[in-house]
């Protein structure tokens, strides 16, 4: 049978990958990156917070806006999971020695930061100097301006404070 | 009479070889009838698919396009930023020439893409049934001539691209036109029909395998799978995609957003400390 005829009959989309499939494969991974994502975030997050489901809500909007994607690591990493971002695939660790700038912060911990910035009833200073080391000047302010800062904070500590 | 106009088969059915030849003129009838069966399904699954492609694509290719481009922005920002030839310099030139490929091509599938959804074109049932009448007049694997085969190719991707395009009008005047052909004249002997049989048993065959094959590799294409999955949410009445689109939206302000603290950062002195 020639092999231009079932083309022929079928004459459509099918026997051509297009551009459309390719779109199509983002949005699948896109689909399947933001159920991962949000679960092992969500997990994450929750654990941190001990249950408080506003704080909960807060620092994932906080991290989406970081746009740093979750991922399982491979079999036998040390940690269950890896950070990826602009395309870049960076290991925990390597992420707790970088403190430049958000896209940049080590982001376990600055969820922990957040954590406890917003779970102790103290001022809690140190806690919000300690962010703002991890976070840098403009990861701090992106922060408060995020999730806001607490009764009684200053929402204006400098680096050099 | 059978498919290509033969005489009656009384005449040969008190011999053996008639007798033979009967059973293989049933089981020929059997085997067209799943072949138009299934040619029919399959023209109903790619004008559905064809649909969607160009609804998806009208919607999702110009998202694409403009988050690739701000994306491709920001690495290259990034990449000009880093002077220096270190592993992460190398990394933010790598992502920028990756962004800058991506870019280019969803901004050449979004000036391709159609300007608006296309409605959806549930198949009628007398627009199937009029597509299955015209497979069973003219489907290639029913005749023995090449001549023909050939002639009918042609007829049948026309009525595939007009059962796509929901064209009733099309379906009936192809199938007028075939009315009105002359049947093909034929007068040999048993042996002589048999292979004929036999052979056209043989086409029917093939391409019902061929069709196999090419449901199969439909199934595969993302562009199916990403059907398949909004299908039903679609039969149900609601628009499978919004997450998706919602979703690339916020993306697109996300990375605006840096773009723009990038650009502030850019034209700013740096800070002490």
């Amino acid at each position: 049978m020639p092999e231009d005829r079932s083309r022929a009959v079928v004459s459509l989309a099918v026997t051509a990958p297009s551009s459309a499939s390719r779109l199509a494969a983002r949005t699948l991974a896109d689909r399947a990156r933001a159920a991962t994502n949000s679960g092992l975030l969500a997990d994450r997050i929750a654990a941190l917070c001990h249950g408080d489901q506003s704080q909960s809500a807060r620092i994932a909007a906080f991290v989406s806006e970081l746009q740093i994607t979750l991922e399982a690591a491979p079999p036998g990493s040390w940690d269950p999971f890896n950070l990826r971002r602009d395309g870049v695939t960076i290991p925990c660790e390597a992420w707790t020695r970088t403190m430049r700038e958000p896209s940049e912060c080590d982001i376990e911990s600055a969820i922990q930061c957040m954590a406890t910035v917003h779970s102790v009833g103290a001022p809690a200073r140190g806690e919000r100097m300690r962010a703002l080391r991890l976070l840098g000047q403009e990861g701090y302010d992106y922060l408060v301006s995020a999730i806001g800062p607490r009764e009684g904070e200053d929402a204006n500590v400098k680096r050099d404070a | 009479m059978t498919p290509d106009g033969d005489m009656p088969m009384d005449a040969v059915r008190r011999t053996p070889e008639g007798e033979h030849l009967a059973d293989q003129e049933r089981l020929l009838e059997e085997l067209a009838d799943r072949l138009v069966s299934k040619e029919t399904e399959f023209a109903a699954l790619v004008a559905e698919l064809t649909r969607f492609r160009g609804s998806y694509l009208a919607r999702f290719a110009p998202l694409y396009a403009e988050l690739d481009r701000l994306e491709a922005e920001v690495a290259r920002l990034l990449a000009d930023r880093s002077r220096d030839d270190g592993p992460a310099a190398t990394a933010a030139r790598a992502w920028a020439e990756e962004a800058e490929a991506q870019a280019a091509d969803s901004a050449s599938a979004a000036a391709r893409a159609p300007t608006a959804p296309e409605p959806r074109l549930e198949p009628s049932p007398d627009l199937k049934s009029l597509y299955r009448q015209v497979a069973k007049a003219v489907h290639p694997d029913l005749t023995s001539d090449e001549a023909e085969r050939a002639r009918r190719t042609r007829v049948m991707a026309r009525a595939s691209e007009a059962y796509a395009a929901g064209d009733e009008q099309a379906l009936r005047r192809i199938l007028d036109a075939e009315g009105t052909r002359p049947e093909e004249i034929t007068g040999d002997d048993v042996g002589a029909r048999l292979i004929r049989v036999l052979r056209k048993q043989a086409q029917i065959r093939m391409r019902l395998a061929e069709l196999d094959e090419l449901t199969r590799a439909l199934t595969q294409d993302p562009l199916y799978v990403l059907f398949e999955r909004s299908r039903g949410v679609e039969q149900a009445g609601d628009d499978p995609l919004a997450e998706d689109e919602h979703r690339l939206q916020i993306k697109i302000a996300s990375v605006q957003a840096r773009l723009a603290r990038l650009r502030n950062a850019s034209s700013q002195p740096s800070r002490a400390g």
